[in-house]
């Protein structure tokens, strides 16, 4: 596999082109949707909450810029589905509220603590979105802290970046983290592909007690949570991390939780990677979240005779996008324009390279026909990119994932 | 030993067996009624599983019971439940007319819709649907890869010219599997005597509806006004017809710009009947004889 992160790995992090208009969907993380409260014509400023949270299993989402809110409608999402959007005139001005930092966070109780960041709309910003304050708020033990830094999908550099350029910040999220957990061993996760992340997270940590850094082999899916958990502590994870004694959080999700305490101000920025082979200038962009795509791909000439595709987060588990209007979101860490490769569906050939490459043991030709094991694939991708039959191999799993579903649901009737 | 000898023994042991098999059948004889294997012969033995019961013989069994009447299986023709209602000694009315399935979408051209993008995957509308929507710019719309197809045990669903589904509705028996295959839910089964159909789904208001079908409901109401019997409305910006006012005039599928209003041969037709001291006459132009 081509791992392709040399286009932007080196590229310092820059300020993304302001966008006129921001489109802040609802539904930004796993769980309920937010509640939207504001309603067209009202006036925001940076960091107002604009969405609140639905129930404990959902995330506050707030204006990453000061303007108008223009209306509130059904907008495209990176899912491909409309979802109900907060579209909001950006006036430029960027006046923001008026944020209280927590200094001593050490006088706040753990409660405390995991309701600020739920306040702070923190949700895992790895990509999957989960929202944080449910994976801290556990009542039991924890053994190990794992840090996840693999960005393993190809092309994404905006972990790498984040690592380099915002050490101290993650170290700042990190002991806010031990603080809550308070956990027996950290470790840090990072493929060794990154060298210069492992020897910057080296040096800062050295004042810190019981972190070590870990340098993983470079092999996608090694940012999963399931394969992380294995390589680092040797331990097997059935279904959550925390079911033996394990939390595992994204390198960006640390680094927010530090900053949000330090400035005062919610999630409303992340980085993203722009790039692909496709693409002259290639960056990494801390983009406010809801800037649409079309505003960070400025020139796009030269590509109506090829046949591309431009995807929102890594090549292996992202979503193609047809419409340039869908906005950045808390979850989406890159923006790529690469060759279209997809190939007609062959027929099966029986040569195993599926069931050699699958990370969790699954065999995935069977789980896609059969639905065996099928709810224990993650889709990462690996078999339908190693079939040389090309067979829509996490397509078919998913579509046994769904009838599995379908028939749970009937059962429970 | 000689082949003789096997044959001879081979025999032996064959006419033994014979004899514990026709002794233990008659022995462990389960007695049914009569009536009950007369039922199930005369029911279509098609386990669609469309009247709620676990195939044909779980029908039948309800039947003999008393617990299901004869009308509930859907797939047997007249002549059928009035000879299943002869059987049990029952009188059945019935009134010639059935249900089949129907199709709420006629964007199948290419021509007449819109793509958002192009669809590389496997063939199921399930999973066509659930990236991104499907290929259509209309949401509402069929995706035309067939899952009602597959689901149909009858063969009366097949693909047309342009790869869209068509019901054959000779074939059709409403038993319903198509309609929970179908993830757009375009598929409705109603009675055959509907006469008149609006075949399209779409919510979307009538400028969206435009930009992404040529053929679409585009929520105008003329078929509203045109109605002179209160019985076609726009709900949710689709026109609805309700089927006890509609007397099948055909004054709104004449008003319809799209072309979305359908008419559906069907075997009976509602005559008007005009009371003056109620509506008064519509002028319609139903009862009027036809120019040939």
């Amino acid at each position: 596999m081509k791992y392709n992160k040399l286009f932007t790995e080196n590229l310092l992090t820059e300020q993304a082109p302001e966008a006129d208009i921001l489109y802040i969907p609802a539904c930004q993380h796993i769980g309920a949707p937010a509640k939207i409260i504001v309603k067209k014509d009202d006036l925001v400023k940076v960091g107002e909450l604009i969405a609140e949270a639905n129930g404990h299993f959902s995330s506050n989402i707030h204006s990453s810029v000061s303007g108008k809110v223009l209306d509130v409608k059904p907008h495209i999402h990176t899912n491909g589905s409309k979802v109900m959007t907060i579209v909001i005139e950006n006036d430029k001005k960027y006046q923001t509220i008026s944020a209280k930092p927590i200094k001593d966070y050490k006088s706040l109780s753990k409660e405390e603590l995991i309701a600020k960041i739920k306040e702070f709309g923190i949700v895992g910003l790895g990509g999957a979105t989960f929202p944080t304050h449910v994976k801290l708020d556990i009542n039991k033990p924890i053994q190990e802290v794992i840090i996840n830094g693999a960005e393993c999908e190809p092309y994404l550099t905006a972990d790498h970046r984040l690592m380099v350029e915002d050490t101290k910040m993650f170290y700042t999220g990190l002991e806010i983290i031990q603080y809550i957990l308070n956990p027996e061993k950290t470790y840090i996760g990072v493929e060794d592909n990154k060298q210069e992340c492992i020897k910057a997270l080296k040096t800062y940590g050295i004042n810190f007690n019981n972190v070590s850094v870990c340098s993983l082999p470079t092999k996608y899916p090694q940012g999963a949570e399931k394969v992380l958990v294995k390589n680092i502590t040797g331990k097997y994870v059935h279904k959550l991390p925390v079911d033996v004694g394990t939390v595992v959080l994204n390198v960006g999700t640390v680094t927010q939780i530090g900053k949000s305490f330090t400035t005062g101000l919610p999630l409303i920025d992340r980085i993203v990677t722009v790039s692909g082979e496709l693409l002259d200038k290639k960056y990494n962009f801390r983009v406010k979240i809801g800037t649409p795509f079309n505003s960070l791909l400025p020139s796009m000439s030269g590509l109506e005779t090829k046949d591309y595709k431009i995807i929102a987060g890594g090549p292996m588990m992202g979503t193609a996008q047809y419409d340039l209007s869908v906005p950045v979101l808390k979850g989406t860490s890159g923006i790529l324009v690469i060759n279209n490769n997809s190939k007609e569906e062959g027929t099966c050939i029986r040569c195993g390279r599926c069931v050699d490459n699958c990370p969790v043991g699954l065999l995935p030709i069977a789980a896609a026909k059969k639905g065996l094991q099928a709810m224990d694939c993650m889709e990462c991708g690996l078999c339908s990119h190693n079939c040389p039959a090309n067979v829509n191999l996490v397509q078919r799993i998913r579509q046994q994932k769904n009838k599995i579903r379908k028939i749970a649901c009937e059962c429970k009737k | 030993m000689s082949g003789f000898e096997i044959i001879i023994i081979l025999a032996v042991i064959g006419l033994l067996l014979g004899v514990f098999l026709s002794i233990a059948s008659d022995v462990f004889h389960v007695h049914k009624p009569e009536l009950l294997t007369k039922i199930e012969e005369l029911l279509p033995g098609a386990n669609c599983g469309a009247c709620g019961y676990p195939g044909c013989v779980g029908l039948a069994e309800a039947i003999f019971s008393g617990t299901a009447e004869p009308k509930k299986c859907t797939v047997a023709s007249d002549v059928q439940i009035q000879q299943l209602a002869a059987a049990l000694g029952k009188e059945v009315t019935t009134d010639g007319l059935r249900d089949i399935a129907y199709i709420k979408c006629q964007g199948m051209k290419d021509d007449d819709v819109t793509k958002k993008f192009e669809y590389i995957g496997i063939d199921s509308c399930e999973m066509a649907a659930l990236t991104s929507g499907g290929w259509k710019s209309c949401e509402y719309g069929c995706l035309k890869l067939g899952d009602c197809i597959k689901a149909c045990k009858f063969g009366a669903l097949s693909f047309g010219d342009n790869h869209e589904p068509i019901i054959d509705r000779a074939k059709c028996t409403a038993c319903g599997l198509c309609v929970p295959a179908c993830p757009k839910a375009l598929i409705e089964i109603m009675p055959l005597k509907k006469t008149y159909m609006v075949t399209c789904s779409s919510k979307d208001k009538g400028a969206d509806t435009r930009k992404a079908c040529k053929v679409g409901c585009i929520a105008c109401k003329l078929c509203e006004k045109a109605c002179k019997f209160d019985a076609i409305h726009v709900v949710d910006n689709i026109a609805y017809i309700d089927q006890d006012k509609c007397i099948a005039c055909g004054l709104c599928a004449k008003a319809c710009p799209q072309k979305v209003i359908e008419f559906i041969e069907g075997p009976v037709k509602k005559k008007p009947v005009v009371k003056k001291e109620e509506t008064g006459c519509a002028s319609c132009g139903v009862c009027k004889p036809k120019k040939d």
